[in-house]
């Protein structure tokens, strides 16, 4: 991985792209080392969030030691609907998942399945909001079905667990 | 932030059942206690700090499962640490259950047979909120392994068997089971020197000696099963 580089990771349903991003992530234990160059945002599927959106992104803003002004910023770059996450669309809990990805500005950038339930608006933010973190130097990797709709650079195909 | 934040969940989760616990200690208990004519204060006295345990230890459990954090785990542990998240979410967490031992048995004292109980109430609050912290760190501990549900079951049944440590080495005396019932029952977290039910009941004076030594004791078992939480959590997916 190179910063200023998206790479898209494709393979078909199984192959393990969710896992290598959870492992990059340091979310999942695997045999073997990653070495993150610098701070970690990782969008995917964590599981119930019983809380709002406000009180989340204040949450994640604490824990990475970023001041609240970068949530606000990322709220008037990301469209987020408030309200308690877990009663969002899904289309709408994919943006609070993106933005809890992307407020402290990491030096790389994790998305699993980023245009899952979005919209055309949607997927133009996620758009964005790649170009973006390649533009400030981070590295990007995303796993995707839908590689003609995301800024790739580079394409990196998955079989069975392994790179193609 | 995220020791405010389980605060407030746990504020959430435990209201309704802190209420309905209110409301039976304040209204119901003394309606029933009438049946027990002779035994009236006593029977007061022994619901409400019966009560007491059972509210603390049953929301303990409930918490239990909830330590980790859920979706927050994943978001959040990654940028803390496992150590950090686990300390704030569990002070969080003992905060609200320590609030709602002491709100339960200062408000009990509306009746005159608990007021009776004097400062004994507070080292009855202290086991209580002690027990509660042990249920939700036992909880946490097993859900590491089976279901959360699962794990509060099976931590619900080992917190009963140290609660009732002494009543099952009794019970087991002169069979030739005892000393192996005695050395497993070291393994199963216990406060009970910190229990004063039965003192309270008899008006029999507090042995300061014996809060103190329970008072070590459950934060011994605190500190381990902490740890043990913590490296187990080592160990596992984060999401």
């Amino acid at each position: 991985m190179r910063n200023e580089e998206v790479v898209g990771l494709l393979g078909a349903n199984g192959a393990g792209k969710s896992t290598l991003l959870l492992v990059a992530a340091g979310l999942r234990r695997a045999d073997g080392l990653v070495h993150p160059s610098g701070t970690v945002g990782w969008m995917g599927e964590p599981g119930s969030l019983p809380r709002t959106t406000s009180q989340l992104l204040a949450l994640v803003a604490h824990a990475h030691g970023v001041a609240s002004e970068a949530v606000e910023r990322t709220r008037r770059r990301i469209p987020l609907a408030d309200g308690p996450v877990d009663t969002l669309s899904a289309g709408q809990r994919r943006l609070v998942l993106l933005a809890t990805a992307v407020l402290h500005d990491p030096a790389v950038l994790l998305l699993d399945e980023p245009l899952t339930h979005l919209d055309e608006a949607g997927r133009q933010v996620v758009v964005a909001e790649v170009e973006r973190a390649r533009a400030r130097g981070a590295a990007v990797v995303v796993a995707t079905h839908r590689p003609d709709h995301l800024p790739l650079d580079r394409r990196v195909q998955l079989v069975d667990g392994r790179l193609a | 932030m995220i020791l405010r934040d389980a605060a407030q969940e746990a504020v959430q989760e435990l209201w309704l059942p802190t209420l309905a616990a209110l409301g039976f200690a304040l209204l119901a208990l003394p309606l029933l206690a009438e049946s027990a004519v002779m035994v009236r204060d006593r029977a007061v006295l022994d619901g409400v700090l019966a009560l007491a345990w059972l509210l603390s230890v049953g929301s303990g459990l409930r918490l239990g499962t909830l330590l980790g954090g859920q979706g927050l785990g994943p978001l959040l542990r990654p940028a803390v640490g496992d150590g950090r998240f686990l300390r704030d979410r569990l002070a969080g967490h003992g905060a609200v259950l320590a609030g709602q031992a002491s709100l339960v048995l200062a408000l009990s004292c509306l009746h005159a047979p608990v007021r009776g109980g004097g400062p004994g109430l507070l080292v009855h609050g202290l086991a209580c909120a002690g027990e509660a912290v042990l249920a939700t760190l036992l909880t946490a501990l097993l859900a590491v392994v089976v279901r959360p549900w699962l794990g509060a079951a099976c931590a619900g049944a080992l917190l009963l068997v140290g609660h009732l440590e002494q009543e099952l080495l009794a019970s087991l005396a002169d069979t030739s089971a005892r000393i192996p019932a005695q050395a497993l029952l070291l393994f199963v977290p216990s406060v009970e020197r910190l229990d004063v039910q039965g003192a309270l009941l008899r008006h029999s004076p507090i042995d300061p000696a014996a809060v103190g030594v329970g008072a070590v004791e459950l934060a011994g078992w605190c500190l381990l099963l902490g740890l043990a939480v913590r490296a187990a959590w080592a160990r596992v997916d984060r999401a």
